[in-house]
Parts: C-alpha cells; sequence; structure tokens
C-alpha cells in the first residue's frame, strides 16, 4: 500500500497592495510567497479597491456596496460614488493576474475600474488552479539543496513528460536536515495501510507541517508542474 | 501474483458513449491537482502505452459557502467577501478518500475500486459495490 503526499501552497485569506500609478496595475502582492509565482486569477475569490482619495472611476456595471456579505458577489449595476474609503468590489474574471501583479480593465469596459494612485486593492483568495496538489509516494524523486534556505523536492511528472514536477520550499537557512526528515516521516508513515498524508499546508493562514510543530521554520511552498498552468487541465 | 487495486470511474452517461467509463490500476496514479474552487484532476499513466500524453479524470464538487457570514463575528461588507469559498475544503476530502479507497487492502476481494459510479444505467447494472466518494458530482474522462 501507499502513502499519497498533500501540499497547499502559502495563500494567505487576504492580501493588499497599492496602486502607484501605473498601466492600471498594482504593485506586486507580498505575502503570498514568490509573487512572479502568483498568475492563477481563478484562485481570486474577490477583488475590492478602497479609493484614497475619492479619484478613480469605475464602470457602471461594478457593484458599489460598502455592508454586503457577499460569498458570491453578484456583480450588478447600483450606484457608483466613489468617494474617499469607498470600497468597490470588481468581478475577478474580468482582471488579469502575472507575477503577483493584478491589472485592472479600464473604467471604459464593462466591468472595469481605473485605479487613482493611493487606491488599494485587496483579493481574497480561495482554491484555484495549482492551490493544492497530491503525488503518490512512489512518484518522489528525490530532494535537493538549492541554497542556504530552499529546497526542492522531485516529483515524477503528473504529465508523464521528462521533466520532473518541482516543490520548492522555503525554510530557515540551513535547516534541510529537518525537511529530509519531514519527507522521510511523511513517505514512511502508514507503511501498512496507506493514508493522504498532508505534508505541507500553508493555505489561507494556516500553517500545517505534518500536523505538528515546524522545526525547518517552512515559510512558503512554490510548486511548478511540468506542464504548467496552461497544460494541467486536460 | 501481484495484488492491484483497480480505481472504476462512470460519468452521469449511459455507459454508451466512447469514455463514459474507464478503470485504472492503481499503480498507475500520477497525482491530483486543484483545477479550481470546485474541480481537481486526477492523472493516471496513458492507456495508450506511450507514457507521454496522461489520462486525466476531473472531478467536480461543491464550493462550500459560508451560511453564516452575515452574521460571522469577523465583520461586514470588505471583511466577508469570499468568506466560505477560500478554503474549499472538499478540494482536501474528495483526495482523502480517493486516497482511501486507491490504497486499500484488496486482498481476498473480487471487484474492484469505485472512485465515483454516477451512470444512469438500469438498477442491476449500475454502480456494482458503492457509488464512491459522495462529494463528487461529475465525472470527466480525458484519455487521447
Amino acid at each position: 500500500m501507499e502513502n499519497y503526499l498533500y501540499f497547499r501552497k502559502l495563500r494567505p485569506v487576504k492580501a493588499t497592495a497599492t496602486f502607484s500609478g501605473s498601466s492600471n496595475a498594482t504593485n506586486a502582492f507580498s505575502g503570498v510567497g514568490v509573487a512572479a509565482n502568483l498568475d492563477n486569477i481563478n484562485e481570486i475569490a474577490s477583488i475590492a479597491v478602497t479609493s484614497s482619495a475619492g479619484g478613480g472611476t469605475g464602470h457602471a456595471s461594478i457593484l458599489f456596496e460598502t455592508t454586503a456579505v457577499l460569498p458570491a458577489p453578484a456583480y450588478s449595476s447600483t450606484a457608483l460614488a466613489i468617494a474617499t474609503g469607498s470600497v468597490h468590489y470588481i468581478d475577478p474574471a474580468n482582471q488579469a493576474l502575472s507575477n503577483g501583479v493584478l491589472t485592472l480593465d479600464a473604467h471604459t469596459v464593462a466591468g472595469g475600474y481605473s485605479l487613482a494612485s493611493g487606491d488599494t486593492v485587496t483579493i481574497t483568495f480561495k482554491q484555484g488552479l495549482e492551490t493544492s496538489f497530491m503525488y503518490p509516494v512512489s512518484a518522489f524523486k528525490g530532494l535537493v539543496a538549492t541554497d542556504t534556505n530552499t529546497t526542492s523536492l522531485h516529483f515524477a511528472s503528473i504529465l508523464g513528460d521528462a521533466t520532473d514536477d518541482v516543490v520548492t520550499i522555503e525554510h530557515a537557512n540551513g535547516k534541510f536536515e529537518d525537511i529530509c526528515k519531514l519527507m522521510n516521516d511523511a513517505c514512511n508513515a502508514f507503511p501498512k495501510e496507506g493514508k493522504l498524508i498532508s505534508v505541507i499546508d500553508l493555505g489561507f493562514g494556516e500553517t500545517n507541517i505534518l500536523g505538528g510543530s515546524n522545526p525547518a521554520s517552512i515559510t512558503s511552498i512554490e510548486y511548478a508542474p511540468e506542464g504548467g498552468a496552461a497544460g494541467m487541465a486536460t | 501474483m501481484r495484488e492491484e487495486n483497480y480505481l472504476y470511474f462512470a460519468n452521469d452517461g449511459g455507459n454508451s458513449a466512447d469514455k463514459d467509463m474507464a478503470m485504472f490500476p492503481a499503480s498507475t496514479f500520477r497525482g491530483a491537482v486543484s483545477i479550481s474552487n470546485t474541480t481537481a484532476e486526477f492523472f493516471f499513466a496513458p492507456q495508450d502505452g506511450t507514457g507521454t500524453t496522461a489520462n486525466g479524470v476531473l472531478l467536480t464538487f461543491a464550493a462550500v459557502a459560508d451560511a453564516s457570514g452575515a452574521t460571522s463575528s469577523s465583520g461586514t461588507g470588505n471583511a466577508h467577501v469570499g468568506d466560505g469559498v477560500t478554503r474549499s475544503p472538499n478540494t482536501r476530502i474528495v483526495m482523502d478518500k480517493f486516497a482511501q479507497l486507491a490504497s486499500g487492502n484488496r486482498k481476498n476481494t473480487n471487484n474492484f475500486t469505485v472512485i465515483k459510479d454516477l451512470n444512469t444505467l438500469p438498477a442491476n447494472e449500475g454502480a456494482i459495490s458503492s457509488s464512491g466518494i459522495s462529494e463528487v458530482t461529475a465525472v470527466a474522462i480525458t484519455i487521447d
């Protein structure tokens, strides 16, 4: 029988970035791991723009609502009045996310919002493409230290090409032995019956490392499947 | 003889069309990835033997909403946008149940393992031993 190794990326509940005034794109969001790997817009449940000084312009179709509870926002037209501190919710489906930077459609486009300098944009995360993943232990090929605080786990490609899928772990300096022990314990737990082993779960404000402490002080994991985001969905 | 656990998937068709049903040896499972907050895809070594194009089974489940959001203590408005859809617990639940079924000990059994059976066959030809993982609402099989 075999264990299955489960991982979930570092994703906070929310993250906020400001707009400094270029191309209607926010500054890079922080606290999300490596910003360059934050590319999947379907990991974003909602986008809220808080006006800094009443500037900015929104398309009439965006939602203006300051007190709504919105698990499933209805992006219907309501009165649009941008004022200092006002919050507007815009549909993530209309926006673009690349390298940790959110670029909004302009207000001339349905669902768009033209930002003003100093505006803040808050995103709420949800489960999306490659947020979490699992591999059978038999797919684990080994691990290697790549710099003083980084270890890469190699798995056989999920799609079957020659390039490994790589899970990159950021941890405290020199904590390689703790990563080795973590993987040894995860792979060899429950050898007779086999189970799903939650190895590293950093999703939505949680830090769960194999159900116990975090001696390696793991701070984030990045995931680079061989197929990449575009190749994953068949 | 080597023991093997065979994993059965069937969509909500009538097992009358291409890829309405598929079965894979558990040993050919390569891994699974979340695709959205309502889907995860499970990949297997291809049945055509080329090894280059994975076979995939996309399982759909519900995004769990936060029914108590309106009265939650964490506030209203911006504090609540996206509540309840973020953690999507069903992703892990489905992966966990798959792991349990795929790693089950098949010794002294003579049947295969139903991961999910949604087919609409007559009762006597429907799910053989189980309908499978209860959270799964749709199955899509890709075999190139």
